[in-house]
């Protein structure tokens, strides 16, 4: 490794100065001469691993000397098409040159993810695919579940959802598609294909209406999907009933499964059309996502998960900061386009990142709050909008990091306004509440805490889930009427500012053309 | 060329400069760079370290030692478990007066000049605090003085200097991988891990002796948790325990292997039914872990000449071989199939030295034979004690070298060498053994409580019925009461040569607490009869 | 003392003055690459020891080191540690780099174990933990004493052993916030410089043949408290010794005992531990402990036998680090002040960590940790050791337990052995000395089987480690029922 030259070379510096004094004795932690020889690797284990140190080390030095923490950047949607630096393939090479014996004798049944995963870091599509092939072989004809957890496994493989194992880049779901449409017909049952078809749509991301090739994978799935159903008889419909894409319906007929998957297909890939309905107004758009909904399940337009279309409930708050008008309880306000922030004070004690390597530099930032990735995705959001409000809903904890004394709902909204400002993000409103709780008898003397309004209201009746049981808080849009608005995302972060973004967009241009 | 004082502000007035040339560098990782490999120093053995021991010798015997040791040690360690890695090092300094046979010690982190004077003075005054008091008699057993040897513990890798880190963390994660393969099982905290000692340590004494080592100590952890609807406990693999070993200790081990083996076993035994114990006495078979856990405890404490003699009575208690000098070549220790040597020779052994703390390199020697107690664990001084007993038999008046400390901040006191329990003549294994038992029972690495004369024990460990040779169920919360001379008198069979196992075992001694490694190499066994009881089942 | 004093560190003193470790730090600190953070934690002890046995010393010695642990930090959270004992430039600055390539390749992100940053208490008061008679204790003073002890054994005929230690430890943990990156009002966790003595004195004195054994100790902070009764601890192992011989065998069952206060501090040890749990009543602590029942879906916590009566309402265990013989080396962020656990047989409070504090919303009572019950009182009675034994009909009197190991965690029975005086008590008398037992109890039973209380008086409870804390404890003697010795040990 680099490194361990670079670092014992300094400490020979220091060495030569004192160190090398013969009474001072030491070794002065002199780090060994040694660089790994992956040519001594006798199992596939040890390769895997060393793949995943390298792509840690390329993250750490990445950071430690560009200083640039990557949730802070603007989302990278072709992420998954990165190669990574050449290292990292040398080493999975070097290492299966050495493990060759290994990797003939492992055990596929336990191993064959660890062998592809190496595979495929090595660029070794072909050989990946044989592992994968050979496994599926090895599946007995009547064990469905098997070779359906298979399948969920390799898609996730080869898509990069690495599990505990380092995720590989570029992406290759195209191999897995292969591999698995070829197996998919060893399921006994039509509704066992078509749930491994939904397995593939989702694995392939959730919103496919943008004419890029994942829109055009999930076409061509759906399109299968069809073709599968056009042939469906009475009794494989029966087999359906209660299970995969079609929910509780307790007599399903092959006209009710097609419209079910015309439901599908209109639901994932008529996203962005439906957006025409949103700039007629926001109770259509609301209307059209519902019918497809239901179309798609069977269930009933008003079962829909999400708040959308709600008229958004005023926010109770005892402490208000950064607002813009008086009195503050007005918020969200009427006529603006505002995001409503569910902040969960508990999550600033746990946050961590996404990245595999966090430069710990911003992590007392989170503890300073929690505030920092969702201030930057806030940010962005602001700075392409002005014109939007970023009201941050949250309850007291009766600390901030650690800071026990005095620490009033005042100082603890403060705290977290100043979390939010040094993150740039300069217009928000934060709506600070007394967590509503109380306290078992002494001695015992624990605090339990109790739901609180505003939560309990922006639950709507239970469709929409209680921050206080997600972990990082969720955000909605609320539009000029005070409609509350979804973006098939729970959260603004990264990788979802778009999807807000699409929405807001369409609500603003919606605004200029009634003017 | 000793290292004065002023040489020494030279080279702080040179760090500074290097230290100002170098933070020109900015970053974190930049500081890091720079180009050529720095040789891996044995500063050890540099003659400027003979003359620190000398100049405290020097300082002591003008103070008025009789005699005088002195060991440097320089230890540096290097722990990496999955999620952290920890480097120590420490450079000690201990200097040990005789005055009218009286002990005196001194020690401290400082190896320059001055600070070796200091020492010996030092030693000189606190042993002749104690030499206004009544005369005590010392005579320290010859031994022939090394004289500018060095001796470096022969490993394949030593693990500072010809392994990387990064080789290490990818063994361990690989460790960790390979079970996350193996849903039913997931390893225990702080597990896999790995330990690597390196001292270097000189010794001199006024009796003209120099000498210098490089030892090595490594040790590692793999705890693997099985949870099924049958069974839910956990076990750990026993072929990484402290060991005279470097890096190829994990590297030349099939380590993968060995859990993969471990897991069946696991799986296996879980499969098994389990039953609740029924107390009564049994035939047992043990496996040689749980013979080691017996031995270190009863003999490998009890034959330490200096506890049977009440020099640890105020602490870890005294010995049941309480009359040591008459009981030499006499006392029935166990069976007459029980024979027990000790070393610090054997390669890759956990106290194996070239030299002792006395600077006396260590014989093999034979505590029991055939059953008799043959010879106690000494010292130069303690050997002198059986000088009587030793003539008798027209045996030499040696020491067996178990001077020891973990460091020369800590003063050498006897502590157990390698101890190796001879095999039996036949070829025969646990299985074999559990196979011949017939009915009876079978425990795997039974953990003992002994008392504070290593007399009466309680042992707790994986119990298993016996049933036509074959085990055929685990028995629950099962405690084996023993006292240690009917134990091994209980001794009827031995597992052969090809079943030794060694382990590595830690042990703590004295006031003020020390603590050392040793090993211990045994086959399985079986035992006549063992009482059997239900630990928490109050009286 | 000069820069280069301090540098080679031949000033001689037994330990590092607050100066010096502020000194360790900012030299640490000046090789640091990349701002971020270092932090050192310093610990620096010097001992005094004399062991003796035989009725000869055998060994004196005078011993110092320190450990100075440099934690480098370039970013904040993980980061990682390097030990060294040596403080001279050349080995701060190898160390500081260590510590950052270290961090650089080993310092994982999500280390579940991070506690956020905390600013810099100050200690909480605590009562005086140093004493210049400690330090001041010198070799020659130690073998006077140990000469004087061994005198009335050796004229007995019988043989003395002990061990005499004093001791000086200071630690401090040091670091450097980097305030660019905090809101200005916290830096990382500290300790402030604090620096303590502790003296410790016990001696075994065996007869000849080995057939009698009897022990006496004491341990404290200051040598005041026990220097004026060494005479008297020689001469109670001496009578102990002496009762002690010729041991009759009796047959293992439940006696009622009478523990003399260090039985009863070595059955507690096991009982004080429980007292503390990293987050008591969370999910997240995996072990029980004996303080846990069952789970509560509705506050998602654990139901705790907080405020329930859980040993004889005679008993009371509290500490007051303000109690002369009391004083403990409080953390900056404990709870200030006394803390009861049990009283009136009522568990009142257990012992937690920071993180159950972060857990809890717990504002109002704000972040602490609540210490452990290393140091304690023990509330007793009036019944005094003679009163005791005069009023028993058939029972054992102990003198102290040992080799004292858990066998269950939720009933905190343990077994172990009786050591140095066991005697059997008929109508009132002390009868005959007795063969040692192994018991298997808890102190859960004991302390609800109790029938007398005597005079809590300080017993010997010092730290083994060098550096370790100070872990005094004031126990009274204790008659109890049905106490369970399960079988015999032939061991003196």
């Amino acid at each position: 490794m680099r490194k361990t030259r670079l670092v014992s070379a300094l400490l020979l510096a220091t060495a030569a100065l004192m160190g090398a004094r013969p009474a001072a004795g030491q070794q002065l932690f002199k780090t060994s001469r040694a660089q790994v020889d992956l040519s001594t690797y006798t199992n596939i284990f040890d390769c895997l691993s060393a793949v995943g140190r390298v792509l840690d080390e390329l993250d750490a030095k990445e950071y430690y000397t560009t200083w640039v923490w990557k949730d802070t950047l603007p989302p990278d949607l072709d992420e998954d098409k990165r190669h990574y630096p050449p290292i990292v393939g040398e080493t999975a090479r070097a290492c299966l040159k050495a493990t060759t014996e290994d990797a003939q004798k492992v055990p596929i049944k336990t191993s064959w993810h660890v062998l592809a995963n190496l595979y495929l870091h090595a660029g070794m599509e072909d050989s990946a695919r044989a592992v994968v092939e050979r496994r599926l072989a090895a599946v007995p004809q009547d064990s469905t579940e098997v070779l359906r957890q298979l399948f969920t496994d390799i898609l996730f493989l080869f898509n990069g959802q690495g599990l505990w194992f380092p995720r590989i880049s570029p992406t290759r779901l195209e191999i897995a598609d292969d591999i698995v449409l070829d197996n998919v017909g060893r399921l006994p049952t039509l509704d066992a294909r078509l749930q491994v078809y939904m397995q593939m749509l989702v694995t392939g991301g959730e919103d496919f209406s943008r004419d890029n090739e994942r829109g055009a994978r999930a076409r061509r799935l759906l399109a299968r999907m069809k073709t599968q159903l056009d042939s469906i008889t009475e009794a494989d419909a029966q087999g359906l009933a209660n299970r995969g894409l079609v929910y509780d319906d307790m007599r399903m007929t092959p006209e009710k499964a097609r419209e079910r998957l015309q439901g599908m297909s209109s639901f994932f890939l008529g996203r962005v059309a439906r957006l025409d309905d949103l700039r007629v107004s926001t109770p259509a758009y609301s209307e059209a996502t519902r019918k497809v909904f239901s179309q798609a399940t069977g269930q009933p337009p008003e079962a829909y998960p999400w708040p959308l279309g709600q008229k958004a409930p005023q926010l109770e708050g005892d402490v208000w900061l950064g607002c813009e008008q008086d009195p503050c309880e007005a918020y969200p306000r009427p006529g603006r386009i505002s995001i409503v922030a569910f902040h969960v004070p508990e999550a600033a004690l746990r946050t961590t990142t996404r990245e595999r390597v966090v430069p710990n530099l911003l992590r007392p930032l989170f503890h300073e709050g929690a505030c920092a990735e969702r201030a930057i995705s806030l940010r962005h959001l602001q700075e392409r909008f002005p014109e939007i409000d970023i009201i941050i809903v949250t309850r007291t904890l009766g600390r901030y990091h650690y800071a026990k004394e005095g620490v009033t709902p005042e100082r603890e909204a403060e705290f977290l306004l100043e979390c939010f400002k040094s993150h740039g993000l300069n217009r928000v409103v934060i709506s600070m509440t007394k967590t509503p709780g109380w306290r078992l008898p002494e001695p015992d003397g624990r605090w339990v805490m109790q739901p609180f309004a505003n939560w309990t209201n922006y639950s709507f009746g239970g469709i929409w889930t209680d921050p206080d049981r997600e972990q990082h808080g969720s955000d909605l849009i609320v539009d000029q009427e005070g409609y509350v608005l979804n973006a098939f995302v729970r959260r603004v972060y990264r990788n979802s500012e778009e999807a807000f973004a699409e929405i807001i967009k369409v609500l603003l241009e919606r605004e200029k053309a009634k003017t | 060329m000793s290292l004065s004082r002023r040489d020494l502000l030279k080279i702080t007035i040179k760090a500074g400069a290097g230290a100002a040339v170098l933070s020109g560098i900015p970053g974190p990782l930049l500081a890091q760079l720079g180009a050529a490999l720095p040789e891996p120093g044995q500063t050890i053995r540099d003659l400027a370290v003979k003359e620190l021991a000398l100049r405290a010798i020097e300082a002591a015997r003008d103070a008025g030692a009789n005699y005088v040791d002195v060991r440097l040690t320089h230890t540096r360690q290097r722990h990496v478990g999955t999620h952290d890695m920890r480097d120590v090092e420490e450079l000690v300094v201990g200097v040990r007066s005789l005055v009218n046979g009286y002990w005196g010690f001194a020690a401290s982190r400082l190896w320059t000049p001055d600070e070796m004077a200091r020492l010996g003075r030092e030693s000189v005054a606190q042993a002749r605090a104690l030499a206004i008091g009544p005369v005590r008699e010392v005579d320290l057993a010859a031994a022939p003085a090394p004289v500018d040897e060095h001796w470096t513990m022969p490993v394949e890798l030593d693990p500072l200097e010809d392994v990387s880190v990064d080789e290490v963390s990818d063994i361990l994660d690989g460790i960790e991988y390979f079970v996350r393969v193996h849903p039913a099982f997931r390893l225990l905290p702080g597990s896999p891990s790995a330990h690597f000692v390196v001292q270097d340590k000189a010794f001199a004494s006024s009796e003209g002796a120099y000498c210098t080592q490089r030892l090595y100590r490594t040790q590692g952890r793999v705890e693997l948790e099985l949870r099924t609807r049958e069974a839910s406990f956990a076990r750990g693999l026993d072929t990484i325990t402290p060991a005279g070993k470097g890096w190829e200790y994990f590297k030349r081990q099939p380590l993968r292997e060995q859990i993969a083996r471990l897991m069946e076993e696991m799986e296996a035994e879980a499969k098994l039914p389990v039953k609740p114990v029924e107390v009564g006495r049994y035939k047992v078979v043990c496996d040689a872990r749980t013979i080691v856990n017996l031995a270190a405890p009863t003999l490998g404490v009890a034959t330490q000449l200096d506890r049977a003699l009440g020099y640890e009575a105020n602490s870890g208690g005294t010995s049941y071989l309480n009359d040591p000098l008459n009981m030499l070549g006499s006392f029935e220790a166990g069976s007459s199939l029980l024979t027990l040597t000790a070393n610090r020779s054997e390669p890759g052994g956990a106290a194996t030295v070239q030299w002792d703390d006395e600077g006396v390199r260590p014989d093999d020697f034979t505590i029991v034979h055939e059953g008799v107690l043959q010879d106690f664990q000494t010292t130069r001084e303690s050997a002198a004690w059986l000088a009587d007993t030793y003539t008798k038999a027209s045996r030499a008046v040696r020491s067996h070298g178990c001077a020891a400390a973990p460091t020369a901040v800590e003063v050498p006191i006897t502590h157990t060498p390698n101890l190796r329990i001879a095999p039996g003549k036949e070829a025969l294994d646990f299985d074999d053994l559990v196979a011949g038992l017939g009915e009876g029972l079978a425990v795997k690495d039974m953990k003992v409580d002994i008392d504070y004369q290593g007399l009466n024990g309680l042992g707790q460990g994986n119990v298993y019925e016996v049933k036509n040779g074959k085990r055929v169920a685990r028995i629950m919360g099962a405690g084996f009461l023993f006292r240690a001379p009917q134990l091994w008198k209980g001794l009827v069979a031995l597992g052969g040569e090809g079943s030794l196992r060694r382990f590595g075992v830690e042990s703590s001694k004295g006031e003020p607490e020390q603590v050392t490694y040793h090993t211990v190499t045994a086959p399985p066994a079986v035992f006549e009869e063992f009482t059997v009881i239900d630990p928490k089942r109050k009286a | 003392m000069s820069e280069a004093a301090r540098n080679n560190g031949t000033v001689d003193l037994p330990i590092l003055s607050e100066a010096e470790c502020r000194q360790i730090l900012e030299r640490a600190h000046a090789f640091a690459r990349g701002g971020g953070e270092t932090a050192v934690s310093i610990k620096s002890w010097w001992q005094g020891e004399l062991r003796w046995a035989r009725n000869r010393a055998s060994l004196a010695s005078d011993r110092r080191n320190i450990e100075v642990t440099v934690h480098r930090n370039p970013g904040g959270g993980g980061g990682a540690e390097v030990t060294t004992n040596q403080i001279d430039d050349a080995a701060l600055e190898s160390a500081v780099r260590a510590a950052e390539w270290i961090t650089l390749r080993r310092a994982r992100p999500n280390d579940p174990s991070f506690v956020p940053k905390v600013r810099a208490y100050s200690r909480p008061p605590s009562a005086p933990i140093w004493s210049d008679a400690t330090i001041g204790l010198d070799t020659n003073a130690r073998a006077e004493i140990v000469r004087r002890m061994i005198a009335p054994a050796e004229a007995a005929g019988l043989y003395s052993a002990g061990y005499l230690e004093v001791r000086a430890v200071a630690t401090a943990t040091y670091t450097t916030a980097y305030r660019d990156l905090l809101l200005g009002e916290y830096s990382s966790v500290e300790a402030p410089y604090i620096r303590w003595t502790q003296a410790q004195c016990s001696t075994t004195v065996r007869d000849t043949t080995g057939m009698g054994s009897g022990w006496a100790g004491l341990s404290s902070y200051d040598w005041e408290r026990i220097g004026s009764q060494c005479d008297a601890l020689a001469e109670r192992a001496i009578q102990k010794c002496r009762a002690s011989r010729n041991p009759v065998a009796l047959e293992p069952g439940r006696y009622t005992v009478i523990l003399e206060p260090q039985a009863v501090a070595d059955l507690m040890e096991v009982f004080m531990a429980s007292l503390y749990r990293e987050r008591p009543e969370s999910r997240m602590d995996r072990v029980g402990g004996p303080w846990r029942l069952a789970f509560d879906e509705a506050t998602q916590m654990y139901v705790t036998k907080l405020g329930l009566k859980v040993v004889d309402e005679r008993i009371t265990i509290e500490h007051d680090p303000m109690d002369p013989r009391l004083g403990i080396i409080m953390s900056p962020l404990e709870r200030p002040g006394p803390v009861t656990w049990i009283e009136k047989g009522v568990l009142k409070r257990l012992g937690h960590g920071i993180n159950k504090a972060i857990d809890e919303l717990d504002g109002v009572n704000g972040l602490h940790t609540l210490r452990r019950g290393t140091a304690y009182r023990m509330s007793g009675g009036e019944t005094s050791l003679e009163e005791m034994i005069r009023t028993t009909r058939r029972g054992l009197l102990v003198t102290r337990f040992s080799n004292v190991k858990e066998l269950d965690n939720k009933s905190l029975l343990v077994t172990g052995l009786t050591r140095d005086g066991l005697w059997l008590i008929e109508n009132g008398e002390i009868t005959k000395a007795v063969k040692n037992f192994r018991f298997t109890e808890s102190p859960l039973f004991m302390l609800n089987n109790i029938e007398q209380l005597g005079e809590p008086v300080p017993v010997f409870r010092p730290t083994k480690k060098e550096d370790g804390e100070l872990t005094p404890a004031i126990v009274p003697p204790i008659k109890a029922r049905d106490f369970s010795f399960t079988s015999l040990a032939d061991v003196v």
